[in-house]
């Protein structure tokens, strides 16, 4: 019974979810520690006359480590087309390129010394760390985001939603029929002027100024309903179907919002990352180049 | 019947539907969105009852907004129009088109049809669009691509076109590929990168350095680089270097990396072509405002950028001169491991007797207490003797002091004051040994040429019968010695003269060692050759005008703490001082000695100046124009041409 009991736990800590950056106990983020630690330990032992930089032994050493960590970095956009499993899981390589990347800031700017001018050098470490602090928050929102994604979403997906949505236009036209020419207008503000997504900012914001159903159950709400005529009827109809519109709009802007904020860093992240291994290209032809 | 309004519906396999018409007898019909209205539309751009259609002519139909809402026909919003159906004319109502023609029996056939307005906002197609920035007009790769290609034109393929193509000097797209300043010195330079950097992917060679560095360049190279060099704004005064050793001997005498770390070092130094025996190995460029330590941190740091390169040197003075022997095989030079094992002086000597002009020098330890040729018959220690006659006769003279000869009677300082300047006979000593052989015009003396005992024959001939007579103040007694030699007649012939001047005892015997001439007739007398040694030690540098060297505590003259002169009778000895001499001050510690000293290297030695002493930092050369072991002067205008290595 207790060898079942623990074998059960064993599954149950086996099923447990790890997240990428707990990934095998943290195993690269000691990895890049310890990368870090010898890194700012040699910078501090070696005295480099007159000043540290990237011609040195230990300039060149770190120059040779950061420009091989940059180009295995760069693989993962390759490497994420393959979903795998096991120690060279994608998952691995993930934690892996997270923490191998930070740890990269530190490398890249020892091999610097902390100099810095306007070339193709401090270009190429500007572009570095654009990437890898667009990384950070890459990572960062990938730790926090997706629970609140989920707990947004509910038992609910987006197709649903555009469903309910579709659905609730389609009751709006018909319940709209009635109406007059003004009320109609309004209806038509909601089922012809809303805008789901909208722009970039409208979906970082979450906010829709302009948006077409709130606008509508305003309008609706300035023209008056009450009473118990059709037409009164038909009004409250198309109000609670506009507001149920809008609690559903609601929910799937969230939902756009929260995606946004976990895309909108790979914008950034991979377009600096080709120019950053350009200006790499650059940096390190130009150092041959006049030798 | 006068309309016939028929449905349209599009089926799902995208055929339209006719449905079964509509019969309206009537004179009008009203068409809306509401209940009432003849020809129903749904939809809510359509007011509840929007116009009305009614029947004019035969041929004719008249439509009318209701209300204030128009409608649209033939691309144009009205609020009525007049239409012949024959005409098939269109109207739209928000999203419907009723399309007109004439029917069976003068019938307007009205043909309602929906729109297709396209899929809805919501529609499950545009699930991506709407959820993801992924379909957003600027994707990913447009910019990854484009900014790529940008850095890389911009970059590299630029500034390599330009190099390749030589327009670098107008077009300076390698600008970005500089690391850091150039020292003030190099400052010119700064945008003429293929001055330096001569090949693409070789480093920089001791050549280009030497195009405007090298001390036996011709005066003509020398020239037109100058100009070049201010064609560009550069220095008009260059430092030149000499070769501290031929570069093959340097790099065979330079140490072997002791150890893995420099082992794997050199390989890649090979692999990547990038050894360092250059100039540039030591001097290092592009780190202009790289922070120059003083050594006392209070003091204010000093302004940059810096005058000059960076100096790193890659091996000292002792990883290469300890344990030379060993590695350069056909050396002559003794390893000097550090000051306190640093081999004993080898002054170079004449080593044979002087029989020519052109001894055989020989570097002799001094241990060995060398003796020298110097063909010159010469007692320092008669000439220093406290009584003795020559110091007596110094004091006869009134030379200054009073007290018979000093070293500084007869040694003056060279120009620079480090040396002296060598030994002139007519100056240092005919002030005693005089050459007057007689009386010349108004009283003065007649000397006899010296260094040149061919012309004493014609000169004693031309006056010789002027001996003795009134005592002169140039020497004491010089005509009545020269009477002596002479005979005790005044009227002897030139040619007696002669003999009696080359003579054993004989007024140039004092100090030479006469030739008499083979033929017992000829007169041709000749003087042994005389070879004083200016420079003992070629290879070190020794300052007499440093205060310490020159005087002591008391100020009095501290020559004979180094050379024992008074203790000297023969020319020939060698009077320099052991390096233990030097060791009482050098390297030692100013609790022991007042007057320590640096045991640096750098104190009697320089590398680029063999020879002389590296010269001290000028506490002012940052702010001076750059500090020079050698400096020329250039010419200040010349025509601009193109010069060894530097393009300009």
């Amino acid at each position: 019974m207790a060898r079942q009991a623990v074998r059960q736990a064993n599954r149950s800590d086996v099923r447990k979810h790890e997240g990428f950056l707990q990934h095998g106990g943290y195993r690269w983020l000691w990895i890049a520690l310890a990368l870090c630690a010898v890194s700012i330990a040699a910078y501090l032992m070696i005295d480099a006359e007159p000043r540290p930089r990237g011609g040195t032994i230990y300039g060149y050493t770190l120059g040779t480590i950061g420009a091989l960590l940059i180009g295995w970095l760069s693989l993962f956009g390759i490497r994420k087309r393959a979903i795998t499993t096991g120690v060279y899981s994608l998952k691995a390589w993930l934690s892996a390129h997270v923490y191998l990347g930070v740890s990269l800031l530190v490398i890249g700017t020892l091999h610097a010394g902390f100099h810095f001018g306007w070339n193709v050098h401090t270009l190429a470490y500007a572009l570095m760390v654009f990437v890898i602090v667009s990384g950070m928050f890459g990572a960062a929102a990938y730790a926090v985001l997706p629970k609140e994604l989920s707990a947004n979403r509910g038992e609910t997906t987006q197709r649903q939603w555009l469903e309910t949505i579709r659905s609730l236009d389609a009751l709006l036209r018909d319940a709209a029929q009635p109406l007059d020419r003004t009320e109609a207008d309004a209806v038509r503000l909601s089922t012809e002027q809303t805008t789901i997504g909208g722009s970039f900012l409208n979906r970082l914001s979450g906010q829709y100024p302009g948006c077409g159903n709130s606008r509508a159950i305003s309008e609706i709400s300035r023209l008056g309903r009450g009473g118990t005529s059709p037409h009164a009827a038909a009004l409250d109809l198309v109000d609670s179907l506009l507001k149920r519109k809008q609690a559903t709009l609601d929910q799937a802007r969230r939902h756009i919002r929260l995606r946004t904020i976990l895309e909108m860093w790979l914008y950034i992240h991979v377009p600096v990352t080709f120019a950053l291994l350009a200006a790499l290209t650059a940096h390190i032809v130009s150092v041959f180049f006049y030798w | 019947m006068t309309f016939a309004v028929r449905t349209i519906t599009r089926s799902a396999a995208g055929e339209d539907i006719a449905h079964r018409p509509q019969i309206f007898e009537s004179a009008d019909v009203v068409i809306g969105r509401g209940a009432d209205c003849d020809i129903r539309l749904a939809d809510l751009a359509v007011s509840l009852r929007h116009a009305r259609m009614t029947k004019v002519g035969a041929d004719k139909v008249s439509v009318e907004s209701i209300g204030a809402e128009p409608f649209e026909v033939g691309a144009r919003f009205v609020s009525k129009a007049e239409l012949k159906p024959a005409d098939t004319p269109t109207l739209i109502f928000g999203s419907h088109m009723l399309a007109l023609s004439a029917g069976d029996d003068g019938a307007v056939l009205v043909d309602v049809t929906r729109r297709d307005t396209g899929p809805e906002t919501a529609s499950a197609s545009n699930e991506e669009r709407i959820f993801s920035l992924g379909s957003s007009r600027f994707g990913k790769r447009p910019a990854a691509w484009g900014l790529a290609l940008a850095a890389v034109v911009l970059f590299l393929i630029w500034p390599a076109f330009t190099f390749f193509s030589g327009q670098n000097r107008h077009i300076h797209a390698d600008q970005p590929w500089s690391t850091g300043p150039l020292s003030k010195s190099h400052a010119f330079l700064a945008k003429n990168c293929q001055a330096c950097h001569v090949k693409a992917f070789v480093s920089v060679r001791d050549e280009a350095c030497l195009s405007c560095h090298q001390s036996t360049r011709s005066t003509e190279a020398a020239k037109q680089i100058a100009a070049n060099e201010k064609s560009w704004g550069g220095p008009e005064k260059v430092t030149l270097v000499h070769d501290h050793a031929a570069h093959d001997l340097m790099r065979d005498a330079a140490p072997l990396p002791p150890d893995i770390g420099g082992k794997v070092q050199g390989l890649f130094r090979r692999a990547f072509n990038h050894p360092n025996d250059r100039c540039a190995s030591c001097h290092l460029e592009h780190l202009a405002d790289a922070p120059i330590k003083t050594a006392n941190a209070a003091e204010p740091a000093r302004p940059l950028p810096r005058p000059t390169p960076v100096l790193k040197m890659v091996n000292n003075c002792s990883g290469c001169h300890d344990g030379l022997r060993a590695r350069l095989g056909t050396t002559t030079l003794r390893d000097a491991p550090d000051w306190t094992h640093h081999p004993e002086f080898r002054p170079l000597i004449a080593r044979t007797p002087i029989g020519a002009m052109s001894p055989v020098m020989d570097r002799i330890s001094l241990v060995e207490k060398p003796t020298d040729h110097t063909g010159l018959i010469f007692s320092h220690q008669t000439h220093l003797a406290p009584n003795g006659g020559v110091t007596r006769m110094a004091v006869g003279l009134h030379f200054p002091g009073g007290d018979g000869l000093a070293c500084a009677d007869c040694h003056r300082p060279s120009k620079d004051g480090k040396g002296f300047a060598p030994i002139d006979m007519t100056r240092d000593c005919a002030a005693c040994h005089s050459l007057a052989y007689a009386t010349g015009a108004g009283g003065a003396p007649r000397l006899l040429p010296h260094g040149h005992p061919e012309k004493v024959l014609a000169a004693l001939q031309d006056g010789g019968g002027a001996t003795g007579g009134a005592q002169s103040r140039q020497a004491p007694g010089f005509l009545s010695r020269l009477a002596a030699y002479f005979g005790p007649h005044r009227s002897v012939d030139a040619a007696t003269k002669m003999k009696a001047l080359f003579a054993p005892k004989g007024l140039c015997s004092e100090c030479h060692t006469a030739v008499a001439p083979a033929d017992p007739q000829s007169l041709d007398y000749r003087i042994a050759p005389i070879h004083l040694t200016n420079r003992y030690l070629p290879w070190g540098d020794f300052n007499h005008d440093i205060p310490e060297h020159k005087r002591d505590a008391a100020g009095k003259p501290t020559c004979e703490t180094c050379h024992q002169a008074t203790q000297s009778a023969n020319a020939n000895e060698v009077m320099l001082p052991r390096i233990s001499a030097c060791a009482a001050c050098h390297g030692r510690t100013k609790a022991r000695t007042p007057t320590a000293a640096s045991a640096e290297c750098a104190e009697c030695h320089s590398f680029h100046s063999p020879g002389m002493a590296t010269r001290k930092a000028d506490p002012n050369a940052a702010t001076k124009a750059p500090t020079a072991t050698a400096v020329v002067d250039r010419p200040k205008k010349l025509a601009s041409t193109t010069v060894g290595q530097i393009r300009f």
